[in-house]
């Protein structure tokens, strides 16, 4: 079936397109247009003026547009400024707020036009109005959040510098005393200890126990503040450099003893090598801490890769921990046992949470008594990077 | 004959003790001075009033330095002496507590030739003394600093 030929153009009469305007113009809702005499009676109106203004059309046609507008803008003589204005730059642009029907006010975007005949003759007006109010909502809304972010932005800038001072004092001000307390307590054992009995020497012996605990209570505690202020970025990390650095550390400090197997390959990460370094030495450590007197500890380190995600198990065979422990041994300064059984200032697993969170990780454990723990968190895979320069070993020297 | 005093610049009279304790029971290869401010640490080493005499108060292979002092700060005492023609030859290490970055840069800023932390256990304490004391006063070479000999 073949379409049937254009109507030749010459064909359209004046009547045609009016006729098709005024269907178009009599259907927009989305905009009242509407016509005013040279006086400012209205003329003509479309469904969209109805739908914003309230009006029907046999209530409005007649009459003075000024009606549209709040009373003290009538008082003005507002209404009779516009069009005379618009009569004399041919078309004028407004936006404020006018009346409906129902007395109610809305926000409006609204253009007159003046129309003259071939003479240059007045004959009218074309006003065409827009219901702004809710556009007019949303953007007060925006601006009012907008404030109220960057007032918080200013808090928050004045509530980390707070903090980030008060870490200043904490490991400036409160370590010179404790450093006074242990020399001296340490010099008393050195120098006196002739002089003191075996009970004497105890006593002191507690003073630079406790004075050592303070101290890495306050290691500790800055590290967990240092955590949660700083700027993180990640980056790709490779987890066997890391876990063999946090071996070194590990035995180190608790002696080449310590049996720590680690299955490789173990996988790239992304991550902050700094932050992951300490994180592995907090498990690790206390992975060896927690075994029944007597028994040596043995920690196994694998992982696996799920979702685009590595995750690294830290496994002992220890005393374990009973699943209603489970969430609260990562919260700081919670302790399952005393410090005279297991050593510790119970923050090491926090820092561990908050250090896998910044990285947008996750931690968690699998336990029960006596069956050993096995800790485990979790980091987005390595992305492949275009090129190998980004690649950088944990913290290399 | 290379000089073995070190002036230790320190208000905190058990930083004192300890550093003293130390250099006494390693029997550490210097001999101590203390100035307890800022304005005696500049008084000390200008050789002004009892100063003067260099017999008692010899100018130092090193300055210990600490930051946070009463009167003229580490910061002040440090910017001073390095601008001194060859009295700023003189090595300064930092001594304090603060790890802060902005500390360690504006010293190194201001011409410290070493920042270290201060540790809070004092066997810690006793090796970094005899490392100290051992790379400035035996091994480094020292400056000149008689004014009449260049």
């Amino acid at each position: 079936m073949s379409d049937p030929p254009p109507r030749p153009f010459a064909a359209i009469t004046v009547e045609d397109l009016e006729r098709t305007y005024q269907r178009m113009i009599s259907g927009v809702k989305e905009y009242a247009i509407f016509m005013l005499d040279p006086k400012g009676h209205v003329t003509s109106w479309n469904a969209g003026a109805e739908r914003i203004k309230g009006y029907r059309s046999d209530e409005i046609l007649g009459k003075h547009f000024s009606v549209f507008y709040p009373v003290e803008d009538q008082k003005s003589g507002k209404p009779a400024a516009e069009l005379e204005r618009a009569a004399r730059q041919g078309a004028l642009e407004d936006e404020d707020w006018r009346v409906r029907k129902d007395g109610s006010l809305f926000w409006a975007n609204v253009i007159i036009t003046a129309v003259r005949d071939d003479n240059g003759e007045l004959i009218g007006f074309t006003k065409v109005t827009r219901d702004l109010t809710s556009r007019r909502e949303m953007e007060q809304q925006l601006r009012t959040r907008a404030q109220e972010l960057e007032r918080q932005k200013v808090q928050l800038q004045e509530s980390n510098e707070a903090m980030e001072a008060f870490t200043y004092s904490i490991s400036h001000d409160l370590r010179a005393p404790l450093r006074g307390m242990w020399g001296y307590a340490s010099a008393l054992l050195e120098d006196y200890s002739n002089t003191l009995d075996s009970t004497g020497r105890q006593y002191v012996q507690s003073i630079v126990d406790g004075a050592a605990r303070m101290d890495a209570l306050i290691e500790d505690l800055l590290a967990y503040s240092r955590l949660t202020q700083a700027q993180i970025t990640v980056g790709p990390v490779s987890l066997s450099h890391v876990v063999a650095k946090a071996v070194d550390q590990i035995r180190e400090r608790n002696g080449e003893s310590a049996n720590i197997q680690v299955i490789e390959p173990l996988g790239e990460v992304e991550a902050h090598a700094p932050t992951l370094l300490q994180v592995i030495v907090n498990l690790l450590s206390n992975a060896l801490k927690f075994v029944t007197p007597g028994s040596a500890a043995s920690v196994r380190v694998h992982s696996e890769i799920s979702n685009q995600n590595v995750r690294l198990w830290v496994e002992d065979q220890g005393i374990g921990i009973a699943p209603e422990h489970h969430q609260r041994i990562f919260q700081p300064f919670e302790r399952l046992h005393g410090i005279e059984s297991y050593p510790g200032t119970g923050i090491g697993l926090a820092i561990v949470r908050k250090g896998v969170e910044r990285m947008h990780g996750r931690v968690g454990l699998e336990s029960a008594p006596g069956q050993g723990a096995r800790f485990w968190f979790e980091l987005p895979q390595r992305r492949s990077h275009g090129n190998g320069s980004q690649y950088r070993l944990a913290g290399g020297r | 004959m290379a000089a073995n005093t070190v002036l230790l610049v320190e208000d905190n009279p058990s930083d004192v003790f300890i550093v003293q304790r130390t250099f006494q029971k390693l029997q550490l290869p210097g001999s101590l001075q203390v100035a307890a401010d800022g304005d005696e640490a500049v008084a000390y080493l200008s050789g002004s009033g009892r100063y003067a005499d260099r017999e008692r108060y010899p100018l130092p292979a090193l300055v210990l330095l600490d930051l946070k002092l009463p009167r003229r700060s580490g910061f002040e005492v440090l910017e001073w002496l390095k601008a001194q023609p060859i009295l700023g030859r003189v090595p300064v290490v930092v001594f304090t507590s603060s790890r802060q970055p902005s500390d360690i840069n504006r010293a190194y800023d201001h011409g410290a030739n070493s920042y270290l932390v201060k540790t809070v256990n004092p066997r810690d304490s006793e090796d970094l003394g005899r490392i100290l004391c051992h790379y400035w006063v035996k091994c480094n070479q020292q400056p000149d600093l008689d004014p009449l000999a260049s």
